[in-house]
């Protein structure tokens, strides 16, 4: 909240833009297909605790709607 | 409104700076691994009041629309809630990141991919209007608000822009037609936008 204040009470400069920007670049870890994820956890000692049903791509998954909110 | 937003967003920004972290890397909540079509984070992203929701997930299959996710790491759906007593929802935009957590561009998409309620651009345009901060907000909220309201003039082009595709589709079924996915769309250049709103 002191920060906010202090950045808001300020003329924002260039150089405050750039370094805020600069100080978000984290490399992401990469996305694994899921049927990737499953063999590697059946490689590693997959417990079969979770149901590899639960990881199972939708069959329907071409007549869905891709970025829907719904699970 | 653009001042306001600008001040929002840098906060959030130097926020997140400050734990080594970025929008994406705070909706996976510090995962190692995460998987492709999951959305993140679970239960999905619920903020202002309840009336938004926004997830982030990668896609796996992306050789139709592969221009659209080049040097894309996933992106963020934003969707607003369509009236104040119904659990319904109509997608505003999506938010495409690179894999170092940056905003790559923004991008509207056909009613098929999304589902939900369709609204016309005037009606969300509303949406992006009616945008308040508040401290409930987290750095992830507040960084997607004040990114909707420092591009709030571009994001309602955008909007007519998608309408008039649609318009100009003139079939019925253009909603439900899987050859029309990408709508609109425009690049971010986030240091330069927020320096030429600086300079203003």
């Amino acid at each position: 909240m002191k920060r906010n204040k202090v950045i808001m009470g300020a003329a924002i400069s260039l150089a405050t833009i750039t370094a805020a920007i600069d100080h978000t670049r984290h490399r992401l870890p990469e996305a694994q297909e899921l049927s990737e994820q499953i063999n590697f956890d059946l490689d590693t000692g997959f417990d079969g605790s979770a149901s590899p049903c639960s990881l199972d791509i939708d069959p329907d998954i071409d007549n869905r709607s891709p970025c829907s909110l719904g699970d | 409104m653009h001042s306001s937003a600008a001040n929002t967003l840098l906060s959030s920004l130097v926020g997140m700076g400050e734990i080594n972290s970025n929008p994406v890397l705070q909706v996976i909540d510090g995962l190692d691994s995460i998987s492709k079509e999951v959305k993140y984070p679970k239960g999905l992203l619920q903020f202002q009041g309840g009336d938004w929701q926004a997830f982030y997930h990668c896609h796996s299959n992306t050789n139709d629309i592969q221009h659209l996710f080049d040097n894309e790491h996933g992106h963020f759906h934003i969707f607003a809630k369509v009236a104040e007593d119904k659990d319904e929802w109509s997608h505003i935009v999506a938010l495409s990141m690179n894999n170092m957590g940056q905003p790559l561009r923004w991008f509207m998409v056909n009613h098929w991919v999304t589902a939900g309620v369709w609204l016309e651009a005037n009606l969300l345009s509303r949406k992006l209007d009616g945008i308040a901060y508040s401290k409930q907000d987290t750095l992830l909220t507040k960084w997607l608000l004040s990114m909707l309201g420092i591009y709030k003039n571009e994001l309602s082009g955008m909007l007519n822009k998608r309408d008039q595709a649609i318009e100009s589709a003139d079939q019925a079924s253009f909603h439900q037609n899987k050859q029309h996915y990408l709508l609109a769309e425009q690049s971010i250049y986030l240091e330069q936008k927020l320096q030429s709103i600086a300079k203003n």
